[in-house]
């Protein structure tokens, strides 16, 4: 090969060639490149622009989200000690610490605007003018949302699909003290209401086309996607025994329950925390436990600690949820913006049979709190912290870290 | 045809650099190349391989060694393997051509999993360096890479 570059080596007396790699041959520089997380692949194409082409003719070929399995990242505000008032990108699979976000006007919007969520690579953002809209931050792409009249009152907002992709893409919102859902198509001009119980929502899920709602008791109501904007294809699903569980953990928690759930962790339980997530094709329900440690904990006014975690499937045949005790290869990444699961086999760095989770230690109306990131191993029940930092910010903030999985194509 | 390792000959494969080397048949049919030649009853012998040097073919018959070997365990070929692919650049390269010429999918596997990590957490001038590429960008679209993914180069 003419590009070869010789040296000599000292240890065999032979002047060696080594060949140049950025010929290989594209369909070999695809097989490294589908084995490279966000953060690699744009390395990959910054070495030369044989490599870039490989990524740009990978990328237009493989248009399905997501197009390199990864962890997601953990958005979060600037750290405390820091006063350059960077966003932070904390990326698990690297051992270093986090990215701050330069780009002037990103970092402005991600941290004068509320996040409602996060899904396939988005972020759903409330500006301080009450305007809702999408933004990828990797790509710097914005698409406005349709006026809502209760904005300052969405708790939560997740996407059907990935909507730089598809025209098809959903927007579900639940607002007025998570009474109320209400979705729009994007592209289109208004919101829906829909029709539900009315009671107070957990948490929201897009799954296999259908809509997902945790009203406050005992049922899961499941909305087709497809079938929308038809309000009469509601169908609630009422579950007799909403937790028939070995531990009688049911949802009139916490009357009935404390007794048992005292039995179960040494730790005094204050308070559950439900949310839902697609796993390996199931619908599962997380339930997060909070409570201290010792009465030394509640004394010193120390904030409940996530003591337990408890993990339901949907049954659809039975109609109830069955406890699941292990998560086989996969990992939860649990967010108030947006829960997801990974296989460890896809990505290498996540520990298989694992949660990992945020901490927040922030009081309301202050700018400063403290962020644990965690992670649950439920072979052996154990803690393991990954990191830890004090943050500030311009405004009060409710719900300060965002897990994210680049997608900027 | 029966494979098994009892009953296995002995084929001829010959280098790029006319080396010829006597490998099982069981082990040489790792490769799918070999093997569709094989079964289509086309093996001549010695099987020429042009397009790759007698040193590489005596390493890849080495990995297909301890793949056809039935008592190894999933275990003790996973650090085996990790073992395999510690080597310089110049030989990786070599294998990942010639694995990917005589369509040994395991091996072409393990040698793109370890030039992925190979790649991984480094500075694009680093690969540069390590792969022995020459950065061919004007300082124009070096600048615009730059520019779109600040945080990835800092």
């Amino acid at each position: 090969m003419a590009d070869d570059h010789e040296t000599y080596d000292c240890r065999t007396k032979t002047i060696r060639k080594w060949p140049d790699w950025s010929h290989l041959p594209s369909d070999l520089l695809e097989s490294i490149l589908k084995r490279l997380s966000y953060a690699n692949v744009i390395r990959f194409t910054a070495v030369c622009s044989s490599w870039r082409s490989v990524v740009r003719a990978y990328i237009s070929s493989n248009s399905s989200y997501p197009r390199f399995l990864q962890a997601p990242w953990l958005m979060f505000p600037p750290e405390k000690e820091s006063k350059d008032g960077d966003t932070r990108l904390f990326n698990l699979e690297e051992k270093r610490p986090p990215y701050a976000v330069k780009d002037g006007m990103l970092k402005k919007e991600l941290s004068e605007s509320r996040c409602l969520g996060s899904s396939h690579g988005w972020l759903v953002l409330l500006d301080q003018t009450e305007c809702l809209y999408l933004l990828n931050p990797f790509s710097r792409t914005r698409i406005q949302l349709p006026d809502l009249p209760n904005f300052h009152s969405i708790a939560k907002a997740v996407l059907s699909s990935d909507p730089g992709d598809s025209n098809d893409c959903t927007v579900l919102v639940m607002y007025a003290k998570r009474s109320n859902l209400a979705f729009c198509k994007v592209g289109d001009g208004g919101w829906t209401n829909l029709d539900g119980k009315h009671e107070s929502y957990s948490d929201i899920l897009f799954f296999n086309d259908h809509l997902y709602a945790l009203p406050g008791k005992s049922s899961v109501e499941v909305w087709d996607l497809y079938a929308l904007p038809d309000k009469s294809s509601v169908e609630v699903w009422d579950f007799r025994e909403p937790f028939p569980t070995r531990r009688h953990i049911n949802l009139s928690y916490p009357e009935k329950t404390m007794e048992e759930l005292r039995q179960l962790s040494p730790s005094d339980i204050h308070c559950r925390r439900l949310c839902l997530v697609e796993w390996s094709g199931h619908i599962l329900l997380v339930a997060r436990f909070l409570g201290y440690l010792s009465n030394d904990d509640r004394e010193m006014n120390i904030k409940p600690r996530t003591m337990l975690f408890e993990l339901y499937k949907l049954d659809f045949n039975e109609e109830k949820w069955i406890e699941v005790d292990s998560l086989g290869d996969g990992c939860l990444f649990l967010g108030e913006n947006h829960s997801l699961s990974l296989s460890a086999q896809d990505v290498r760095d996540c520990k298989e049979n694992s949660i990992y989770f945020i901490n927040f230690q922030v009081k309301k109306h202050y700018t400063y709190g403290r962020l644990a990131l965690d992670v649950f191993n439920l072979e052996d029940q154990s803690f393991k912290s990954i990191y830890r930092c004090n943050f500030w910010r311009n405004k009060p903030v409710t719900d300060p870290a965002v897990w994210i999985v680049p997608n900027p194509w | 045809m029966s494979l098994s390792p009892s009953t296995s000959k002995m084929l001829s494969l010959k280098s790029s650099d006319g080396k010829v080397l006597e490998v099982e048949e069981h082990v040489a049919v790792l490769c799918e190349t070999i093997k569709s030649l094989v079964e289509d009853g086309c093996a001549d012998s010695p099987i020429p391989l042009a397009n790759v040097d007698g040193a590489t073919l005596g390493n890849v018959m080495e990995w297909c060694k301890k793949h056809a070997d039935q008592k190894a365990s999933a275990d003790d070929l996973e650090d085996w393997d990790a073992e395999f692919v510690e080597r310089d650049q110049g030989e990786l390269y070599h294998l990942i051509m010639a694995a990917n010429y005589l369509n040994i999918k395991g091996l072409l596997d393990l040698i793109c999993q370890k030039v992925a990590d190979m790649i991984k957490g480094k500075h694009p001038e680093k690969i540069r360096e390590i792969f022995n590429i020459e950065n061919d960008f004007t300082p124009e679209q070096q600048e615009q890479i730059r520019k779109d993914n600040s945080w990835a180069f800092e």
